[in-house]
C-alpha cells in the first residue's frame, strides 16, 4: 500500500463518520435532550403541589424561580399569579421568548389546563431546560384553592389522579358483572351493601 | 438499523452463509498480510517483526471507533452486539495454554487454517493437535467445569472497572495504540538492524493518525446519546398538533368503541401497573411512557396500522406517552382527551343531558350517553372484556437475540 491509498482510505474512514455527524447538527438539532432522557427527567420532576407554592408565595422565594404562565396573551391579560411570565404555549420555540426562558432558575408552569402544562414542561426539557415543574390544575383551580383561600384538603390536588373507583361503574369481570349494578348515585369506593334475606 | 440479523431484516437461516462469506475475507486478509506464516507469528515473541501486534490492534482500534460513531449515529443498537462474558479463572488459563500454543506452534486458531489452507504441513500439525486439545477439553468438560465457569464475571466494561467514560477510555486506547505502533516499529527496526533508507521510503503514517485522534476527540465532546434525529417529529409540529387538538381523540370515540365491541383503535394504559391491574378499559393493554420506546413495542408502534390511543387518570401520563411516541415518529398516536376521569365523569356522574332537546346534535349525544350508561352498569363492559381480549401482549424480554460470534 503506498503513500496515497492509505491517506485516501484514513480519509474515507473519517469522512464516513464526520459527514453525516455535520449533517446532522445542520438539519435536526431540533430537541438538545433525547427523547430517554425527557422520560427519564419527567419521572424526577413533576409537581409542585399547592401547599408548596403557598409556602413559595408566603415566604417570598418565588423569584428564585421562573413562574411562566403558557396561556395565550389576552387570558394572561385578564390575570395571572404574581410575578409571572407570559409565553403562550405555541410560542415556546420562538426566538423572543429565549432570552425569558434562558434562566438557571427552576421553571414552575402553570395554564388553564394541566396537560397543557405537562406538554410545555415535556417541551421545555426536550429544549434542555433542568428543573421544570408543573403546577397542578388550570389557573381557575390554583387561584381558588391556593392563591386566594388556601384548602388543605386540596393542597395535592392533582387532575391526573383518579377520582373515583373505576371498577364500582363498569365492571370487568364476568361474575362481578352478574350482580346488580350500582346505582348511579353509589357512592365511589364504598362497599357493596348486600342485602340479608330473612324476616318474621 | 443494524445488527440485521438479530433484528429480522436477514433471515437468520442465512447466518451461516454470511459467516462463511465473511471467513473467507477474514482469512484472505490474513494470508495477505502474511499471517500464514509461523515465523512471522512468532516473531513478536522475539522482537523481529510486530505485524500481528500491528494488526490486531488496528482492527480493535478501527472496530471500537466505527462501533462508537455507528452507534451514536444510530446505525447500529449496541444493545444486540454480542458481548463474550468474562469467566475470569477460564480466562487466564485460555491466555497461558493460546500464548503457550502461539510460541510453541506458531499459529493462532485462525491463522493455522491459513497456513493449513495454502499447504503448510506445520499448520496442518496445529489443526490436528488443536482438535485434540478440544476431544480432550470435551471429553473430560465435568472436570474442567469449575475451571471453565468459574468466577463469573458478567460483561464487564474496562471503563467501567476503572471508572472513567467511555469516551475517555476510547480516546487513550487510540492513543496507546499509536505510541504502540510508533515503539514496536523502533524495536523491529532495531533487532533487524533496518537500513535508514528503508525507513525513509516507508509510506507516512501521519495522517491517518492524526484523523484519529481527531475523531476521537470529537467523540470526546458528544453527548452520550444523540439529542435527536431525522425520524423525529419536529418540536413545532408537536406543539401545532396539541395546539390544533390532532393529537386528541374524544372519550365518546372510545366510549364508542367499547360500547360496539369494536377493535380499530388500540388502547394503551399508561399509569402505573398496580392501577392497571385494579382496573383498565376493556381490550387496553399496558405501557407506561417509561416503556414506549423499549425495542420490544418498536414493531407494535411501527407495523400495526392501527390508532393508538394513549390514556390516563387525567391527561398528564398519557400526554407524556403521546409527546414521547410522537417524538419518536410513530405515526397513528392520540391521547384521549380528559382521561378515564372524564370518561367516568360523563358517562356515569354528570346529570344526563335531555334526550328530547329540540337541537338533533344534543338529542343524539344524550341518546347515546344514555345508552352508554345503561349498557356499562348493566355489565356491558363484561362481556366485552371477553370478547375484546387484550390484542397483543408485548414479551417482557427482548424476542431479539444477540448473535453470538468472536474470533
Amino acid at each position: 500500500m503506498n503513500n496515497q491509498q492509505l491517506n485516501a482510505g484514513a480519509l474515507i474512514f473519517f469522512g464516513v463518520f464526520i459527514l453525516p455527524l455535520v449533517f446532522n447538527w445542520l438539519t435536526c438539532e431540533c430537541y438538545k435532550t433525547s427523547n430517554r432522557q425527557v422520560v427519564q427527567k419527567i419521572s424526577e420532576t413533576g409537581y409542585i403541589n399547592y401547599e408548596e407554592l403557598q409556602t413559595l408565595l408566603n415566604n417570598n422565594e418565588t423569584k428564585g424561580f421562573l413562574i411562566l404562565d403558557v396561556r395565550p396573551h389576552h387570558i394572561y391579560k385578564e390575570g395571572h399569579l404574581h410575578g409571572a411570565v407570559n409565553v403562550p404555549f405555541t410560542e415556546l420555540r420562538e426566538k423572543q421568548h429565549r432570552k425569558t426562558l434562558k434562566t438557571s432558575n427552576p421553571i414552575i408552569i402553570y395554564s388553564d389546563e394541566q396537560k397543557l402544562s405537562v406538554a410545555a414542561q415535556v417541551m421545555l426539557l426536550g429544549q434542555g431546560y433542568d428543573g421544570v415543574f408543573v403546577i397542578p390544575g388550570g389557573y381557575e383551580s390554583i387561584r381558588a384553592f391556593a392563591i386566594d383561600n388556601f384548602v388543605p384538603a386540596r393542597a395535592f390536588y392533582n387532575e391526573d389522579k383518579a377520582m373515583f373507583d373505576y371498577p364500582r361503574f363498569m365492571k370487568l369481570d364476568p361474575v362481578q358483572a352478574e350482580r346488580k349494578a350500582p346505582g348511579i348515585f353509589a357512592i365511589p369506593g364504598a362497599e357493596d351493601i348486600t342485602p340479608v334475606p330473612g324476616g318474621c | 438499523m443494524a445488527p440485521f440479523i438479530p433484528q429480522g431484516l436477514i433471515n437468520p437461516e442465512l447466518n451461516l452463509f454470511f459467516a462463511l462469506i465473511l471467513g473467507i475475507g477474514f482469512g484472505y486478509v490474513l494470508e495477505q498480510a502474511g499471517f500464514s506464516s509461523s515465523r512471522k507469528l512468532a516473531g513478536v515473541f522475539y522482537g523481529y517483526d510486530f505485524v500481528v501486534l500491528r494488526v490486531f490492534f488496528t482492527a480493535g482500534v478501527t472496530a471500537m471507533t466505527g462501533l462508537l460513531f455507528m452507534s451514536y449515529l444510530g446505525w447500529i443498537d449496541m444493545g444486540l452486539i454480542y458481548i463474550n462474558p468474562t469467566y475470569l479463572y477460564s480466562a487466564l488459563t485460555g491466555g497461558v495454554i493460546m500464548g503457550f500454543g502461539f510460541i510453541l506452534g506458531g499459529f493462532c486458531p485462525g491463522t493455522s487454517f491459513v497456513g493449513a489452507v495454502i499447504g503448510k504441513i506445520d499448520a496442518m500439525v496445529f489443526i490436528v493437535g488443536m482438535f485434540l486439545g478440544i476431544f480432550i477439553f470435551g471429553h473430560f468438560y465435568n472436570q474442567f467445569e469449575p475451571l471453565y465457569t468459574g468466577s463469573f464475571l458478567g460483561n464487564p466494561f474496562i471503563y467501567e472497572t476503572l471508572g472513567i467514560s467511555r469516551a475517555w477510555f476510547a480516546f487513550m486506547l487510540v492513543m496507546v495504540a499509536l505510541i504502540a505502533f510508533a515503539f514496536t516499529q523502533m524495536i523491529e527496526d532495531r533487532v533487524n538492524k533496518t537500513d535508514a533508507r528503508v525507513i525513509q521510503q516507508r509510506p507516512s503514517t501521519m495522517l491517518p493518525s492524526m484523523l484519529l485522534i481527531a475523531l476521537m476527540f470529537i467523540y470526546l465532546f458528544l453527548p452520550v446519546e444523540r439529542p435527536s434525529n431525522l425520524r423525529e417529529m419536529p418540536p413545532d409540529e408537536l406543539i401545532e398538533k396539541i395546539h390544533n387538538g390532532k393529537a386528541f381523540v374524544s372519550t365518546h370515540r372510545v366510549i364508542h368503541q367499547l360500547k360496539n365491541h369494536h377493535d380499530k383503535m388500540v388502547l394503551i394504559d399508561t399509569r402505573d401497573r398496580a392501577a392497571y391491574e385494579r382496573f383498565t378499559l376493556p381490550g387496553a393493554i399496558h405501557m407506561p411512557p417509561g416503556d414506549i420506546l423499549a425495542r420490544r413495542w418498536k414493531a407494535f408502534f411501527k407495523r400495526d396500522g392501527r390508532p393508538k390511543v394513549f390514556f390516563s387518570h387525567g391527561s398528564d401520563e398519557a400526554m407524556v406517552a403521546w409527546m414521547t411516541a410522537a417524538r419518536a415518529g410513530y405515526d397513528n398516536v392520540f391521547l384521549m382527551d380528559g382521561g378515564l376521569n372524564a370518561m367516568f365523569e360523563e358517562l356515569f356522574i354528570r346529570e344526563l343531558p335531555d334526550t328530547t332537546a329540540y337541537d338533533l346534535q344534543k338529542r343524539s349525544t344524550a341518546r347515546f350517553l344514555r345508552d352508554a350508561r345503561t349498557f356499562f352498569l348493566e355489565g356491558g363492559a363484561a362481556a366485552s372484556t371477553r370478547e375484546n381480549r387484550p390484542v397483543l401482549i408485548a414479551p417482557e424480554q427482548s424476542e431479539v437475540i444477540p448473535v453470538i460470534g468472536g474470533c
